[in-house]
């Protein structure tokens, strides 16, 4: 029998498709959207306002949380994801910058490489903010290896991913995170480990608001909007794995 | 404006990219996916994810075919692939090797990986590393086991 080099040339008959025409559709597209789940999000939008314009009329306040449960005013749309903003912010456990950390730098967009990653994506196992002397710092922490990082500024409008809903963004400049081969999901074990906020608003010297807008197809997106603040310095840490970004005040 | 030059040019080099790499990695996520709507997907949004990137990727080549497989990868996670899914017949061309791809879909999808950008894309262990995000020695073994396995399901006993 053919050794399996050649079984493998066989699939060099199967006729390619030409995608390259799709490939410029879908990078002007502002982001892949997924109208099935889009027209769903807004029924239940429509829904929603029915509901509580009906809660309103009625003055049926009493009992239960209510309406007042669903997203802050600042992110828009789609309760499916209530992102609850979140005042409470605990102390990083993250070291003190050292003369070894990169210094601050304003030239953007940063990428950062993956280290130690596996084949399927990271899942996020925390996700915090805190504010330090000098700085305010995002952790992601995951387990065994952290995802490429890619942080530029965003342009407006700024929109949900796979969605397309639009999405309101506190501060100036915005800046995008964007974590490829990572995930809040772990897909394979049916759990997400991290069950926190994922809108903070924090009122930082510098963080503004920080909110996801996407997690989809093994990338996460965030959304950093910050209080006229260029400069930003990104790093690994090990054990456990992390992702440190610091907006320099 | 010096922007809009950096980005036809990027756009340019990513288009000689795409008619150099496209069809081969279209045709690796096929056998990897066994399903031409997953290859198609998988490959359309890698090329376009790397198009708003724009020139800031150093190794285009390795970025695309790490991100087809990753998005593929993610694609069948999401709906595993099942002997249901076996695609009908004509699905594929008759020209495929069935029982190859078959054979491949029985492998996990770290060692079927390996083994499609080993035996297809000619990719070197340092390479499949680059193209995967998997260690050198994670791709060694996957590659070893799934080259064994795979010759058991094809029935080839002098391995």
């Amino acid at each position: 029998m053919p050794d399996l080099r050649e079984r493998f040339r066989s699939l060099d008959r199967l006729p390619a498709p030409d995608m390259w025409s799709e490939v410029a559709d879908r990078a002007e597209a502002p982001q892949k959207t997924n109208w099935a789940f889009a027209a769903g999000a807004a029924a239940v939008v429509v829904l929603l306002a029915v509901l509580v314009g009906l809660q309103l009329r009625s003055g049926a306040l009493v009992g239960g949380p209510g309406p007042s449960e669903t997203a802050s005013p600042a992110t828009s749309a789609a309760p499916t994801r209530s992102a609850e903003a979140s005042p409470s912010v605990e102390p990083s456990v993250e070291p003190s910058p050292s003369s070894d950390l990169a210094p601050f730098t304003c030239d953007l967009p940063i990428m950062l490489d993956a280290a130690g990653s596996d084949f399927h994506p990271l899942v996020a196992q925390d996700i915090r903010v805190g504010t330090h002397d000098g700085y305010d710092r995002i952790v992601f922490e995951y387990d065994g290896g952290t995802p490429t990082l890619e942080l530029d500024v965003a342009q407006p409008p700024y929109v949900q991913n796979p969605s397309g809903l639009p999405l309101t963004v506190a501060g100036s400049p915005v800046y995008r995170i964007t974590l490829h081969g990572a995930t809040r999901y772990d897909m394979e074990n049916g759990e997400q480990p991290y069950q926190g906020p994922t809108n903070f608003e924090p009122g930082f010297a510098q963080i503004v608001q920080f909110v996801e807008f996407g997690d989809f197809e093994a990338t996460h997106n965030w959304y950093l909007g910050v209080n006229g603040g260029e400069c930003v310095r990104v790093f690994q840490l090990t054990d456990p794995s992390r992702i440190v970004i610091d907006v320099q005040h | 404006m010096v922007i809009v030059a950096a980005t036809v040019s990027a756009t340019q080099e990513l288009e000689a990219v795409y008619r150099q790499e496209g069809d081969r990695l279209w045709r690796a996520l096929v056998a990897f996916s066994r399903d031409p709507e997953v290859a198609s997907d998988a490959v359309a949004e890698a090329f376009a994810q790397a198009m708003r990137r724009g020139s800031a990727i150093s190794d285009l080549p390795a970025w695309v075919w790490r991100a087809g497989f990753r998005i593929a990868a993610g694609e069948l996670t999401r709906r595993p692939m099942t002997f249901d899914r076996i695609p009908e017949r004509g699905y594929l061309p008759a020209t495929a090797d069935l029982d190859l791809l078959h054979a491949l879909a029985q492998l996990p999808d770290k060692q079927r990986a390996a083994v499609i950008l080993f035996y297809y894309a000619d990719a070197p262990v340092r390479e499949i590393s680059r193209r995967t995000g998997m260690s050198q020695l994670s791709v060694r073994a996957n590659l070893s086991r799934g080259r064994k396995r795979l010759k058991e399901l094809l029935g080839d006993t002098d391995a």
